[in-house]
């Protein structure tokens, strides 16, 4: 693993995020100096939780709404002044936005109508990309016969039709149940890898955005937190907001006592010492959070080098299928969350036993100081 | 017997499945909701048995106060009160004798029928709805009863067509026949202009003769004219609503309810003061020299349609507000991205889903409008005549029950019409459009 991924030179950047601020006032989320590069061809997911403006840099995007102040680049040129209507990119809402009154084929059709393509080559194409989705024994109903996950498909059909440049994805998935939800994750995937276009997709789930991106942009406050492939920000979080949101996580708070780069050693609150991996660490005497995923805590490990090595006690046992959760208590206090692969536990760890946890400093984060 | 209700019940329930499966397919029909309310009937739990008590009273006041006289006033309309009545061998006899030209019997009645007349002046009522339907035959009989002679004579049927040869034409008891039936469409020929012929056919009365048609068709279209001004009125103001914010919205929206509140009478008086001779437009006009002599704005047709309109606008705006809240804004938004110009997008996407609140916005007002009697009686009374308002004049003024009758009847009808042509039309497609397709519904 090398860097987060690097500022990808113009040539291949398809649209650009450039200090997009959005002020609304009083309410509503605001985008505060938004900088993202997207690159041509590839699924890019903003994640973050609801109001930290993945809408909002959506809806501007789609040419809803415009930029306070900053810029929106298409192919390096400003698209602020092109009304959504000439911006031919395919937008699918978290609320399917399909119309009432129009059945499947016709709502997909409409896109191409509004091009000024004849009826029945509207209608053929319409048939196709019905197809496409699995809907082609429904093209005659309206919406409000469909089943949730039908409609979203017609949103889908609908939206890709006119083969638009980009494709926004505003929560497609939100308020559908988990199965439904998964197989049209599955769906969404397979439609990208077999039309190639370019999609820009939001969500609050990050299962879902590890599964289905290229590349993950982490949202928060208005702004991009970070962005890379979803393994890099899963394993290599560059701050502890990414660290949380990607997944389950072991932040301790502590304050770092010597920097050598690339490794930190600091000084927990409740007094242990560990070494880390320097990420937002200034020098010494700086606060910090540290971030291990519980995956990475060893049990007894042999041949692990102190001091990220510990006496703790299994204070409880979480059976979650293929793995188990290990909550451990330091005799400091600390808690520690482990995972255990059930499938290569040896099953001698009960409740109550005295263990040693220890993790490998590169699994550990130094990150930025708590708040 | 256990078991076999049992296999019944569930080769019932089977029935019921299949039904349910192939339900899917069309769009629920009558027949299938019908037949869901009577599966509902045959399985009355306590819950259901319940309920009906509880709508008991409502449904007695619905029969007693609203069904009955609606009954009674259609009997009105076509009741023939006066003949059947006051000659009730004649009637009888008719009606026994099947022939084009009656026989003995039938003419006999008729001459029982022209002493008595002539015994008790009371009788003479009785000729009164031959003079009003045919003149021609009221002649006639006037003219028979007046030479009849006093003795008895062998055959009744000889000495009338001896006095005139009409009598035995198969015509004159066509006439005769229609006038002494029970029930009658003389009201509604009447309120039509047209005549009947003898051998049932309608003819258009000559223009000059016409009156009350007139005023059914200048009804239509002053509610015709009121739905369209109301219609532009209302949609904008319900999408600009729709986009308010809630508060400022739930403020206007209360403001059209007190203007739906207050008084008719009120109302109306408000459009005197503004149009009236002395009123505020005519001063005004006055004061800055526009005009020397105030104009007669009322009574007038524009000023009533102008009324009307406001008076009927809340009608409009809410059943079209209702609607507009259902459609999101994303619809709009999704067209626009879908490459719609923004009107092209508002013709296609959002007028579209929101044609059920039109609908039934122009339903309510068209038909509140050909009904309405307190406005037009004030604001046109004496330059214009509306359906109500020759209702009212037939009902108390002149008393004419059975023409009074008609005319409700009349409105009544039409709004049955376009009721029916509403539900065949969006009552199916309704549900479609108006339930939300996005996933905030089940969220809620």
């Amino acid at each position: 693993m090398g860097e987060p991924e690097s500022q990808p030179d113009g040539s291949e950047c398809l649209l650009r995020f450039v200090d997009v601020s959005k002020d609304f006032g009083e309410d509503g989320s605001a985008l505060r100096g938004m900088n993202l590069d997207i690159h041509a061809g590839e699924f890019l997911t903003l994640l973050g939780p609801s109001g930290g403006g993945k809408s909002t840099a959506l809806m501007m995007l789609a040419g809803f709404d415009t930029p306070t102040s900053g810029d929106i680049l298409y192919k390096g040129q400003s698209i602020a002044d092109i009304p959504a209507h000439r911006r031919n990119f395919g937008v699918v809402f978290q609320s399917r936005a399909l119309f009432p009154h129009l059945t499947a084929l016709q709502n997909v059709a409409y896109p191409l109508r509004m091009r000024g393509i004849a009826r029945s080559d509207a209608n053929k194409r319409a048939r196709e990309a019905l197809n496409r989705v699995r809907l082609s024994p429904l093209v005659d109903k309206r919406p409000a016969r469909l089943a949730a996950g039908e409609q979203q498909r017609v949103a889908l059909a609908r939206a890709m039709v006119f083969e638009p440049d980009v494709i926004v994805m505003d929560e497609p998935m939100a308020a559908m149940d988990m199965d439904l939800a998964i197989r049209m994750e599955e769906e969404i995937r397979q439609l990208h890898i077999d039309l190639g276009n370019t999609v820009v997709y939001a969500t609050q789930d990050h299962t879902e955005a590890i599964a289905m991106s290229d590349r993950i942009a982490i949202m928060n406050a208005g702004a991009v937190q970070q962005s890379g492939t979803p393994e890099a920000l899963y394993e290599e979080p560059q701050n502890a907001y990414t660290a949380r949101f990607m997944g389950e996580t072991n932040m301790l708070q502590g304050t770092v006592t010597s920097l050598d780069a690339p490794t930190c050693s600091v000084t927990l609150d409740t007094g242990e010492e560990v070494t880390a991996t320097a990420i937002n660490i200034s020098g010494a005497g700086a606060r910090t959070r540290l971030s291990v995923r519980p995956e990475r805590l060893l049990i007894n490990p042999d041949g692990l080098p102190p001091p990220n090595r510990y006496k703790a006690r299994v204070a409880g046992m979480e059976f979650r299928g293929d793995h188990t959760l290990v909550h451990l208590h330091l005799a400091s206090g600390t808690r520690l969350e482990a995972k255990v692969q059930n499938s290569q536990a040896e099953g001698d760890l009960g409740s109550n036993d005295e263990v040693e946890v220890g993790w490998h400093a590169r699994h550990c984060r130094a990150l930025d100081p708590p708040p | 017997m256990t078991a076999d209700t049992t296999a019944d019940t569930s080769a019932e329930v089977q029935a019921e499945v299949q039904a349910e499966v192939q339900a899917e397919e069309p769009a629920e029909t009558l027949g299938r909701r019908l037949s869901r309310l009577a599966h509902a009937l045959n399985r009355p739990s306590r819950l259901t048995l319940m309920s009906y008590a509880l709508c008991a009273p409502l449904l007695a006041l619905l029969g007693v106060c609203f069904v009955l006289p609606l009954l009674f006033m259609m009997h009105t309309a076509l009741h023939n009160p006066v003949i059947g009545g006051a000659w009730p061998e004649f009637i009888e006899a008719l009606r026994e004798d099947h022939d084009e030209v009656p026989g003995e019997p039938v003419f006999r009645a008729l001459v029982q029928g022209f002493q008595q007349q002539q015994e008790d002046e009371a009788y003479k009522l009785t000729l009164k709805p031959f003079s009003q339907q045919n003149p021609e035959l009221w002649r006639l009989l006037q003219h028979s009863a007046d030479t009849l002679p006093p003795e008895h004579f062998a055959s009744a049927k000889a000495w009338f067509i001896g006095s005139d040869p009409a009598w035995a034409e198969a015509d004159t008891w066509k006439v005769i026949r229609r006038v002494a039936a029970p029930y009658t469409t003389h009201n509604l020929v009447n309120a039509l202009d047209v005549t009947l012929n003898p051998d049932g056919n309608l003819r258009l009365k000559p223009e000059e003769r016409r009156g009350y048609s007139l005023v059914i068709r200048d009804t239509l279209i002053m509610g015709f004219w009121v739905t369209l001004f109301a219609l532009l009125l209302g949609y904008p103001l319900a999408y600009r609503l729709v986009t308010m914010r809630r508060t400022p919205a739930r403020i206007v929206l209360s403001g059209f309810l007190v203007l739906l509140w207050t008084s008719v009478l009120v109302k109306a008086y408000g459009w005197m003061a503004v149009f009236d001779r002395h009123g505020i437009i005519n001063e005004t006009l006055m004061g800055i020299g526009f005009i020397e002599e105030p104009l007669a704005l009322r009574p007038s047709w524009a000023l009533l349609i102008v009324a009307m309109t406001y008076a009927l606008l809340p009608f409009m705006i809410l059943p079209i507000y209702q609607s507009m809240r259902r459609v999101s804004l994303d619809q709009l938004r999704a067209a626009v991205s879908l490459g719609a110009p923004p009107a092209r997008a508002v013709l296609t996407a959002y007028l579209p889903a929101t044609t059920p609140g039109i609908a039934a916005g122009c339903l309510l007002v068209f038909i509140l409008s050909i009904g309405y009697y307190t406005l037009p009686a004030m604001a046109a009374g004496a330059a214009e005549t509306t359906i109500s308002m020759l209702l009212v004049e037939f009902a108390i003024t002149i008393a004419n029950d059975g023409m009074a009758a008609t005319m409700a009847s009349f409105v009544l009808v039409i709004a049955a019409i376009l009721f029916w042509f509403y539900m065949r039309t969006f009552a199916p497609i309704r549900g479609e459009i108006t339930r939300r397709t996005s996933q905030r519904v089940s969220a809620r």
